[in-house]
């Protein structure tokens, strides 16, 4: 840290990121095409549940087939759709019949709110237990820490999330099972707080787990730099060392890796939206999934898509922009 | 930063922890749906759960209650043709319609409503999923605001079932078509309640319809349908407390809930059954699905009755649905067409041992039977995920298994099962030996006569697969009852005539019958007034007497 | 590890060193005992249980844990510490499977990318990254409906996929969950083969006319194992959870089939009356992924060359 980048960086550093903001085009088309034609393989169709049900005739079956367009070639339905995808019309669900933006723009801000919260408690467990056990290395807590990072690892969340709720909600009726708050009353924090404790807690620890055993690993390396060891040679106090040096050193990889498990944290909002009826994306895609409608599972594709681009481009840039030594290439 | 992040943490779970704000006095009862539907416009939506949402505001002309009776609505009174409501030849149907009856927005309904309701479904516009009977009114006339005449083209016997609900000209008049219409989301209705508010994944919010012709009857204040993700976590909150009642359980919930004090159950037996599906045709290609080619095993009669008699239905009933349930004996298990003189087959594995061996099957080493070097060896297919068919199923290779008979498991999504003739799927195309899976008649039984049991309706590629006839059997006496039933206009000559056509699928076997399906509701203790109800013109939902419902704790 | 009989010579021993390694890890060792008993018992359920897994005991229902029952029984009345055991069967196989799909698919693509490196590589390193970014369990549904049906087409060669497939749960599962779990390990490989393709005795095997595929596959690839070996072990634990978390959703293998993911979906209903049907099989899937995982770690500490002292 502390060296100024030279102009000639600067410059690199502009079109390194110039250069990442566009290859986010082609690859969101591939990802919208790539969807696209795996949907087409799906069985049943949006039409399958029409099919039991002895009042609706198969000529019926056919007009609606008809007038959905379901008749048209493949490649048509997806240039129809891409060309509106630009414009900001993602299409219409087909049970629903409400535009697949508002279904998902419904659901998005939920999705965000409960990430968003369990990824910052996340790291204000994840942080302070990494840097205390990487300091404290083969002490009790270090070893009750990694055990326990261990055990959140190995617990699939949908486990942790049903004994979560078999514990709280059911024996000990604490917190309530699922929601995001209770229905028929005032909007009140404290309510919206107890129906937010339960997902949270299964969340954050599924994550906090991942960012523990990282920050401890580079911690310890850190820690074992030269510099470090010239820190406190020095006679630095081991405060200032941890925090100043050790600490700042290994939170920039973290910003990286807390990008890279970004899916992670999204397919475990799938499970605890699921468990939790917490009203968000996931809850919608497995929802769409089974219903077969293909253009909310593509919405919600393409927005995954995105976010995951876009946070990753972010990543990069303030890895970019904090990281002295990085060279593009 | 340690410090401060336990403080936050602890500051959270206090939050948290803190007690429940103190419960307002108005009276707000919270359902339970594992479903959100996907409108609120049962012409164009498919799932039972829109019925069930939609029961608090939308009405019909003629409903019919828990004896499976019709009762009059919208309309004064039920036409009959004793009552001169219905025409000598059938044809003409006249509805006298109730007084001073106002949708939720202040505006009159009127006959101009009912004419309106014909107009919507016949538009070509609408994306509507059944015009059957709507497409062979001719007109309906309006003489008066309190008189509807509707003219057929052609007899239509379950014309007390059309109608449901009657939608308002006012709002919908005026659009183009109705597919997007607000309306589908925030209906206007007759009802007792009217939608105020729907949070997309989260609930639907009624509240007391203020023109509603008895509102100082209903109890309930505020009404709320909240989307769970399954049964499983309706009953979790349901335990907790968080909801007042679950919609739609499966009867193997039942003991988990009976042992509750806290919580009621509303059992009643439904219309549909839980029914084995057997193949008449031979499942191979190249001639799948030709009622020509009989299938080898189950094209014989006497291997059908064997598999009848193999099945213990008590065992099932008894430990699968503890007890609850009614073993299936015939397509109409209650109303006015239900053939009682027909019983369950009874359990009897000697004379299912002696038809088979009859029909030429003889136990091989394994204890399997073989004719010809063939073994006695059938797929049986349901719907994935669904625990209670998936135990039947098991028990059912159990029992098969002691007659000599194998049955081996095989099962695909329901969209699969379900596929239509375009999606090649193997109900229609009739790649199955066995199908497991629900089904029923409504309240009017002709439909389901016809489409399941009528050999006209066998999907081929010349009909482009329409029809129900999945079992390719054909039988011109069973032909015969089921058009009887559908151009009869006394009841009484229906009724014989369906009563007569059980009687003939007895006989011929095409599908055996294995319980009758329970509707579970659960309940918190303090929910009154609900009435169980197994008919429905739609679908039987328990919402139906919703206006009549009270929280008393 | 400069030349080429250096490398011979001390093969042996470093493997040794690597076993020791592994041993002084005494989580990995924990870890790597708990799964031997697994294996052992899933393997020989047979010959030690009594019951069978499929049977129905229609006056044994929901039995809780007794002498008789250790762990209860299900819902069928029959045994759920043997029907826990054949369950875990299936989990494990397909865990295991689909581990040597995604480590098979996973090094080629590695090993074409690292020892090509250029334009091959940038691509293919591309498409890993966004692979790795997209949230995996989205795909994996999509996948995991798209091959439960029966084939709709008229090529010859998608019938023949989709209808083996189809018919073949198990197959199905493992397929789909091997051709999402590739990409860790092509970082990985590719990482490896980067290091070592212009190492010393990598060249002199090129100048001595050795082939390309004989180059990678025989000189490079060894070297590479290391890595791989850490990946396939944790590849398991991942393929059993997403087995578990495809179950779970009604999406995995469908019973009769016992696996630990639809047993415990299966419990759902029933968690309040029989605790026990969804404890038993969250247990094993969390028991078996926790070993795996400390014997990955262990695996990985063993393999790094930093540590081996």
């Amino acid at each position: 840290m502390g060296r100024r980048p030279s102009a000639h960086g600067l410059r690199m550093k502009y079109t390194f990121i110039l250069r990442r903001l566009l290859s986010v085009v082609p690859v969101l088309l591939i990802i919208t095409f790539a969807t696209f034609a795996l949907m087409q393989l799906l069985p049943g169709g949006p039409l399958a549940a029409y099919e039991n049900n002895p009042e609706i005739s198969q000529k019926d079956i056919e007009r609606l087939r008809h007038e959905m367009g379901l008749d048209q070639p493949i490649h048509m339905q997806y240039w129809a759709w891409l060309k509106n995808f630009a414009q900001g019309d993602w299409g219409y669900s087909f049970t629903t019949k409400r535009p697949v933006l508002v279904e998902i723009w419904d659901r998005l801000p939920n999705t965000l709110y409960l990430t968003g919260i369990s990824l910052i408690v996340a790291l204000i467990i994840a942080i302070p237990a990494g840097i205390l056990s990487a300091t404290r290395q083969y002490s009790l807590f270090d070893h009750i820490t990694t055990t326990l990072a261990y055990v959140g690892r190995s617990m699939p969340v949908f486990y942790s999330g049903l004994l979560l709720i078999i514990i709280f909600s059911i024996w000990l009726r604490w917190l309530p099972s699922g929601g995001m708050h209770t229905l028929g009353k005032e909007f009140s924090l404290i309510d919206s707080l107890r129906h937010l404790f339960l997902p949270v807690l299964s969340l954050s620890t599924l994550i906090a787990a991942k960012y523990v055993r990282f920050l401890r690993t580079s911690m310890l390396e850190v820690i074992h730099l030269d510099y470090i060891r010239t820190a406190a040679a020095k006679g630095l106090s081991e405060r200032v060392i941890i925090y100043k040096h050790a600490f700042r050193n290994a939170a920039i990889p973290l910003v990286t890796v807390v990008a890279i498990d970004l899916p992670v944290l999204f397919a475990g909002a799938l499970f605890t939206e699921t468990i939790y009826s917490w009203p968000g994306m996931g809850r919608l895609f497995v929802d769409a999934a089974t219903r077969f409608d293909y253009s909310v599972v593509m919405g919600i594709v393409a927005a995954i898509a995105f976010l995951v681009v876009v946070s990753n481009l972010l990543a990069d840039i303030v890895y970019a922009i904090l990281d002295p030594r990085i060279t593009y290439s | 930063m340690i410090k401060k992040g336990c403080a936050l943490l602890l500051l959270f779970a206090l939050v948290a922890f803190s007690f429940n704000p103190a419960a307002s006095a108005e009276k707000t009862l919270t359902l339970g749906v594992y479903q959100e539907p996907e409108n609120l416009n049962t012409y164009i939506g498919v799932q039972t759960v829109i019925t069930y949402v939609h029961k608090p505001f939308a009405e019909y002309l003629i409903d019919v209650n828990e004896k499976g009776e019709y009762f009059p609505v919208l309309a004064a009174e039920v036409p009959s043709v004793e009552n001169g409501g219905v025409s000598k030849d059938g044809l003409t149907i006249t509805y006298k319609l109730r007084k001073g009856v106002k949708w939720s927005d202040g505006a009159p309904f009127t006959s101009a409503d009912v004419k309106f309701t014909w107009e919507a479904i016949v538009n070509p516009k609408n994306l509507v999923k059944s015009k059957s009977g709507y497409d062979l009114i001719q007109a309906v006339e309006t003489p008066d605001e309190h008189t509807a005449v509707v003219k057929y083209k052609e007899f239509y016997a379950p014309f007390l079932t059309r109608f449901a609900p009657v939608l308002p000209q006012h709002i919908l008049g005026k659009l183009d078509n109705m597919n997007d219409a607000p309306y589908n989301r925030m209906p206007v209705g007759t009802g007792p309640f009217m939608v105020s508010e729907w949070a997309s994944g989260n609930y639907i919010a009624m509240v007391k319809n203020p023109h509603y012709r008895d509102a100082s009857k209903v109890k309930i204040d505020k009404l709320f349908f909240k989307f769970i993700p399954s049964r499983e976590v309706g009953i979790a909150q349901l335990q907790a407390g968080d909801i007042d009642g679950v919609w739609d359980l499966i009867e193997a919930q039942i003991p988990m809930m009976e042992n509750n004090p806290a919580l009621a159950l509303d059992l009643s037996t439904s219309l549909t059954s839980e029914r084995l599906i057997l193949n008449h045709s031979i499942p191979t290609p190249p001639n799948n699905g030709n009622p020509d080619f009989p299938h080898p095993i189950l094209g014989d009669l006497k291997v059908r009755q064997a598999l009848d008699c193999a099945i213990d239905r008590k065992a099932i009933v008894d430990k699968l649905l503890f007890g609850k349930a009614q073993a299936g004996a015939s397509e109409i298990a209650h109303g006015w067409a239900a053939n009682r003189d027909l019983k369950p087959v009874a359990y009897d594995p000697e004379k299912a041992k002696k038809l088979l061996d009859d029909a030429g099957w003889k136990p091989g080493a394994d204890g399997i039977r073989q004719k010809d070097g063939k073994r006695l060896r059938l797929k049986i297919t349901t719907t994935t995920g669904n625990k209670l068919r998936e135990m039947v199923q098991q028990v059912l290779v159990d029992q098969m298994k002691k007659v000599g008979v194998e049955f081996y498991i095989e099962n695909v999504p329901s969209s699969v099962l379900f596929g239509s003739w375009a999606n090649d799927a193997d109900r229609k195309k009739g790649r199955y030996d066995i199908m497991m899976y629900t089904t029923g008649p409504g309240i009017d039984p002709h439909q389901q006569f016809e489409g399941y049991f009528h050999s006209k309706n066998i999907p081929t590629e010349a009909n482009g697969g329409s029809g129900y006839n999945y079992t390719r059997h054909r039988d011109a006496e069973l032909d015969k009852w089921i058009d009887a039933g559908g151009k009869s206009i006394s009841m009484a000559d229906r009724a014989n005539a369906y009563r007569m056509a059980q009687k003939r699928i007895y006989e011929i076997v095409p599908h055996i019958y294995l319980y009758q399906r329970l509707t579970v509701h659960g309940f918190r203790s303090h929910v009154k007034g609900y009435i169980s109800n197994g008919n429905g013109i739609i679908d039987a939902v328990e919402t139906w007497n919703i206006a009549d419902w009270d929280i008393q704790k | 590890m400069a030349g080429g009989r250096f490398h011979e010579k001390h093969k042996n021993q470093l493997w040794y060193l690597t076993l020791r390694q592994f041993l002084r890890h005494r989580m990995a060792v924990f870890g790597m005992l708990m799964m031997t008993a697994i294996v052992f018992a899933v393997v020989f359920v047979d010959q030690i249980s009594p019951y069978d897994p499929e049977t129905p005991d229609l006056s044994n229902m929901l039995a809780p844990p007794s002498l008789v029952h250790p762990l209860g029984t299900d819902e069928l009345g029959r045994d759920m510490l043997t029907r826990s055991l054949y369950g875990g069967r299936v989990s494990l196989i397909v865990g295991v499977f689909a581990m040597l799909v995604a480590v098979t698919l996973g090094t080629l693509v590695g090993a074409v990318a690292g020892y090509f490196g250029g334009v091959v590589d940038n691509l293919l390193m591309r498409f890993t990254d966004f692979a790795l970014a997209f949230p995996r369990i989205f795909v994996l549904i999509l996948f995991a409906i798209i091959f439960m049906r029966p084939p709709f087409s008229d090529n010859p060669l998608i019938v023949l996929v989709f209808d083996a497939l189809y018919k073949m749960p198990v197959a199905r599962v493992v397929f789909v969950i091997g051709i999402l779990g590739w990409m860790d390990v092509a970082r990985l490989v590719r990482g490896s083969f980067l290091e070592i393709r212009n190492l010393e005795y990598v060249e002199s095997a090129r100048v001595l006319g050795a082939g390309t595929p004989r180059i990678m596959i025989r000189h490079i690839l060894p070297n590479a194992l290391g890595p791989i070996i850490v990946a396939a072990s944790l590849g398991v634990a991942d393929a059993i959870i997403s087995e578990s978390g495809l179950s779970f959703l009604g999406l995995g293998i469908q019973p009769p089939t016992a696996t630990w993911g639809n047993m415990l979906k299966n419990a759902l209903d029933q968690i309040f009356a029989a605790p026990w049907t969804a404890i038993v099989p969250g247990f094993m899937i969390f028991l078996t992924v926790l070993s795996i995982n400390y014997i990955g770690d262990g695996l990985r500490d063993a393999f790094d060359p930093r540590k081996i002292k």
